[in-house]
């Protein structure tokens, strides 16, 4: 049968300075009319290569597409040069493209008007005034408002998730065939990502059009794709239905992803990380590439060449040397075991409790800057971290989270409330006397590649506190401490001397931890701690920092957006919005028994990676966007996008009231 | 964006009015007596004491600075110390012939650095490329006098075909002709440099812009190279550009004394540096404030420039 697009053993390589290196190794993939497939794979696995290439939109040189045939409707693409008029055809007109940074994939320089119309005039050859109107036909489908008048606004004055849907209406402007969706919502918060899939869902169903979603997030496809292509380190591991990747997977690395990644309907078993870090595509192994990292590895993955794609069932391949059967019933049972470790309760003990904390900046207007306003960051949070415990933050971006973070450190000098380390406030006490303090609690960053310095040693980093906080006295007694924290989070003591980019991405995040836990704190404050990090790792930092929870007994303020993983590693679970706390909960009754409608909104739009579980749930998108925080509704800050709104929660904004035990919430609803 | 311009042409009047006094305070600054400096040492005492009430100088500072600045402002810039002559006279003769050098060099190199900058950037590592950027480096290096001294032996001693020395705007006596023969070897001394910077300007702000996301989906829309290249990337890189075409505005104003010393040529450059060298403060003084005002001008103009270029600026 022929397919409507379909990919025939493409390899892509570039050139570096090491030499040729494989992006795409023989990648074979088929797309028919109207269906939507997922291809998940993690960064660097080629997902994206693969569709660039079979456009020719990869920079040649220093890529190169080395073999292979994209036959679109049976016409092979790679006969056509890549300037050709052909395959300027193709780009635009039969397939769109949609990629992942809204905010630097639109031309700042120009309206959206004229990128939309510029399309709509090559592909379709229609006037300007016709492609205008279709423009805003367009604009209107996708659900941008007012869309004649915002045809002359430039893409800065929309936010991250109108920027996509704008992307989308460009996509749609030849009237495309099939739409390649290229991370498409990776960037935006996870109540725009819902509204972004389930419009190009709606699109794909209603103009037929074929649809293929490139991403990292297993949850993604699992709720739209029919059929999903695993990749990793270039090559394609496993091919099947949504259903057979999901329930019944067969390639290691496949099965070790699913469990990698915490899921908001699971029960808190530990995570099983994959070992190890992805290949770069400088370094390929020469057998299976996954073999480094697969705990049923034999001598013949590791030479055998790269394993052949193999047919397990009718439509099921999986590119593995090794038959399902002979990874072994003991093995399963001892992860079984592995997993079922419960995690330690918390103790009663308050180490730390923010009281009324609030943040505001002075809005500043005129020649002599004088203060004409308040901008309300933080209004009156108020949380308790007890010994031992993970207290989860979680909110869309601009809801305060990371702000909370800072205040509770003393780094906004714009903070009041009261802070309690124990029986001392820390927003009171003046800098000279928080300094000793500041030993106690301490801070992962997000991004493990810009919060180390580049000059410094892994060694220097983390034994830098070690010396002024008189932790140690000695040289002697120093090299001994950086080695015992080296090993504490993982790290060989014997690669003190390398600097930061040595190491890799989770790696990274190991200093960076290991220079937090110098001081021996009794806090730490995880702000978006693996958020940087490709799925694989990311299992590793949360089982790390798991242990170390129990190994130390500390407490962990876990900054996050992702609900799944904050679910995951909490304890307590508080929920940010528009910089107020709208539920605290335990994270088991967060997902039981959300109460506020806006907790309930975030866990709708969350995907669970399992396509069975997703077909059951409610989908219920919550229309609207984040608002600013200099727009925030009067009373209660969710009231403009929330269904029950009443009028008594436009007016007042509600309290915190202890609706069950232990479980706060502030909604006039209850 | 009209309070803007307001806010910032405020400051350019600031900035001027904060020069003018330094240039004038400039005069009781430097060591000598003022009198002395003007009329030369060798003077009677009747000549000294006229002069000195001529200059106010039994007056206080401030006032002094205020006479002179009304003065100035009605068009009377004093008398040259040195020529015996008004420097409004001077600066009529010398301005329009350095302005009208300055704006043709300009013109050309804006364009020609651009569309070079451009074609390297578009074809990074292609011989086309290699070759203009080694050019680029060659003409940034080499000075605008040698160049001159060089082509002057090539084309009017060797070869004869363009004068030596002199200048003539195209519609005094000697005609069109005779004028742009002698324009030519000036403005391409003027321009080589500023052609060399503006082609690395370009080209380095090309190659940054051509692998941004946005380029890849002006490509992925089908569009043809040329129009990524012209509507897409060009309006992008060209931002950093406008900075260095800023910076060297000024030169119309303040002229290039190296290359008019060579080709004999009187303008503004060999004016400043031989009223610099004689003391003649008036004119000095003048030039200042001339340059100093060119200064701010093109400051606004840049900043509108980057209003208009990029819209994220202009709501700012």
């Amino acid at each position: 049968m022929e397919h409507f697009w379909e990919i025939n053993k493409l390899s892509v390589s570039y050139k570096t300075m090491d030499g040729m290196t494989k992006a795409v190794d023989q990648v074979s993939l088929y797309v028919d009319r109207g269906e939507t497939i997922g291809i998940v794979g993690e960064s660097g696995s080629g997902k994206s290569q693969t569709q660039l290439a079979a456009l020719q939109l990869i920079p040649v040189p220093p890529g190169r597409i080395d073999e292979g045939e994209v036959l679109l409707s049976g016409r092979n693409l790679l006969s056509f040069s890549r300037k050709s008029r052909e395959m300027r055809e193709v780009r635009g007109g039969q397939i769109g493209m949609i990629f992942q940074e809204p905010m630097t994939s639109l031309n700042p320089v120009k309206t959206i008007g004229a990128q939309i119309m510029e399309s709509i005039t090559l592909h379709r050859g229609l006037a300007k005034e016709q492609a205008r109107k279709e423009a805003v036909a367009l604009l209107e489908k996708v659900g941008i408002l007012d869309a004649e008048s915002r045809l002359s606004d430039y893409p800065h004055q929309f936010s991250g998730g109108m920027r996509q849907r704008i992307m989308i209406a460009i996509a749609l402007a030849g009237d495309p065939e099939m739409i390649i969706a290229d991370e498409p919502t990776t960037a935006l918060d996870v109540t725009t990502q819902a509204q972004i899939l389930e419009l190009l869902h709606q699109l794909s169903v209603e103009k037929h059009i074929a649809l293929v979603l490139i991403t990292h997030n297993l949850g993604i496809v699992a709720r739209y794709a029919s059929r999903i292509y695993v990749m990793y380190a270039g090559n394609v591991v496993e091919t099947g239905t949504a259903e057979e990747i999901f329930h019944q997977p067969v390639h290691p690395y496949t099965k070790g992803l699913l469990k990698a990644v915490p899921r908001l309907d699971s029960e808190d078993e530990r995570l099983t990380p994959i070992d190890g870090v992805p290949p770069s595509p400088a370094n390929r192994q020469k057998g299976c590439q996954f073999a480094p990292r697969c705990r049923y590895a034999t001598e013949a993955c590791l030479d055998g060449g790269i394993p052949p794609m193999q047919e397990i069932a009718p439509g099921h391949f999986a590119a593995c040397h090794l038959s399902s059967v002979r990874q072994t019933a003991a093995t399963a049972e001892q992860e079984k075991q592995e997993n079922k470790k419960p995690k330690p309760a918390p103790g009663e003990e308050a180490v730390l409790r923010a009281e009324d904390l609030c943040v505001s900046f002075a809005v500043r207007k005129g020649l002599l800057m004088r203060e004409s306003g308040r901008l309300e960051v933080l209004r009156n949070v108020n949380f308790t971290l007890h010994k031992g415990e993970t207290l989860g933050l979680v909110g869309e971006s601009g809801c305060g989270k990371t702000t909370t973070a800072k205040a509770v450190l003393k780094l906004l000098n714009e903070a009041t409330g009261k802070v309690w380390l124990g029986d001392q406030d820390l927003l009171a006490m003046p800098e000279r006397t928080f300094k000793k303090q500041r030993r106690r609690i301490q801070m992962i960053f997000q991004d493990p590649y810009s919060s180390l310095d580049p000059r410094m040693t892994a060694g220097g980093i983390v034994g830098e506190p070690l010396f002024p906080y008189g932790l140690v006295k000695t040289r002697q007694e120093y090299d001994k401490r950086v080695d015992e924290l080296f090993r504490l989070v993982g790290l060989e003591p014997s690669m003190r001397d390398r600097v930061a980019h040595e190491f890799s991405g989770g790696q990274r995040q190991r200093i960076g931890i290991a220079r937090a836990l110098a001081t021996n704190p009794d806090i730490l404050i995880c702000d978006e701690p693996i958020s940087a990090l490709d799925v694989s790792i990311q299992a590793q930092i949360i089982n790390l920092l798991e242990d170390l929870q129990e190994e130390l007994g500390l407490s962990y303020l876990f900054v996050a957006h992702d609900l799944s993983v904050v679910k995951h590693i909490s304890h307590r679970v508080a929920v940010m919005y528009l910089g107020t706390i709208v539920e605290i909960t335990s994270s088991r009754d967060l997902y039981l028994d959300p109460l506020h409608p806006y907790t309930r909104a975030l866990m709708q739009a969350v995907p669970i990676p399992d396509p069975s579980a997703e077909k059951q749930r409610e989908q219920v998108i919550l229309g609207g966007e984040v608002p600013s925080i200099l727009r925030r509704p009067e009373g209660c800050p969710f009231s403009n996008r929330c269904s029950h709104a009443t009028d008594l929660c436009r007016k007042e904004q509600p309290q915190p009231k202890e609706v069950k035990e232990k479980h706060f919430v502030a909604c006039h609803l209850y | 964006m009209g309070r803007y311009i307001c806010k910032r042409l405020l400051q350019a009047i600031l900035v001027i009015f904060l020069i003018s006094v330094f240039s004038y305070f400039l005069m009781y600054l430097v060591p000598g007596d003022p009198v002395y400096a003007v009329l030369g040492s060798d003077i009677t005492r009747e000549q000294y004491m006229e002069q000195f009430y001529l200059m106010e100088l039994d007056k206080p500072i401030i006032i002094r600075y205020v006479h002179w600045l009304t003065r100035f402002l009605t068009g009377d810039f004093g008398t040259s110390y040195r020529y015996s002559v008004p420097v409004s006279e001077l600066l009529a003769q010398r301005l329009p012939i350095t302005m009208y050098l300055g704006i043709i060099s300009l013109v050309i190199s804006v364009i020609l650095g651009v569309l070079c900058g451009t074609i390297c950037g578009t074809n990074r590592g292609k011989a086309a490329d290699n070759i203009l950027t080694v050019l680029a480096n060659l003409g940034s290096v080499v000075p605008g006098f040698w160049l001159a001294v060089v082509g002057m032996y090539i084309f009017s001693m060797n070869l004869g075909w363009l004068p030596s020395y002199g200048f003539a705007f195209p519609w005094e006596g000697a005609g069109v002709a005779a004028s742009l023969k002698q324009t030519i070897m000036p403005v391409v001394c003027l321009s080589v440099g500023s052609i060399a910077g503006l082609t690395r300007q370009m080209r380095s702000g090309m190659l940054e812009v051509i692998r941004q996301d946005y380029i890849r989906t002006a490509r992925s829309k089908g569009l043809k190279e040329s129009t990524v290249v012209v509507h897409h990337a060009m309006k992008n890189a060209i931002i950093p550009v406008v900075t260095i075409i800023g910076l060297s505005l000024r030169n119309i104003v303040s002229g290039a004394v190296t290359i008019e010393t060579v080709f004999s040529i009187t303008g503004m450059g060999s004016l400043l540096v031989n009223s610099i060298l004689a003391r003649d403060l008036p004119v000095i003084q003048a030039c200042i404030l001339i340059i100093a005002g060119m200064v701010a001008i093109s400051n606004l103009v840049v900043d509108i420039c980057y209003g208009y270029l990029d819209p994220r600026i202009r709501i700012q």
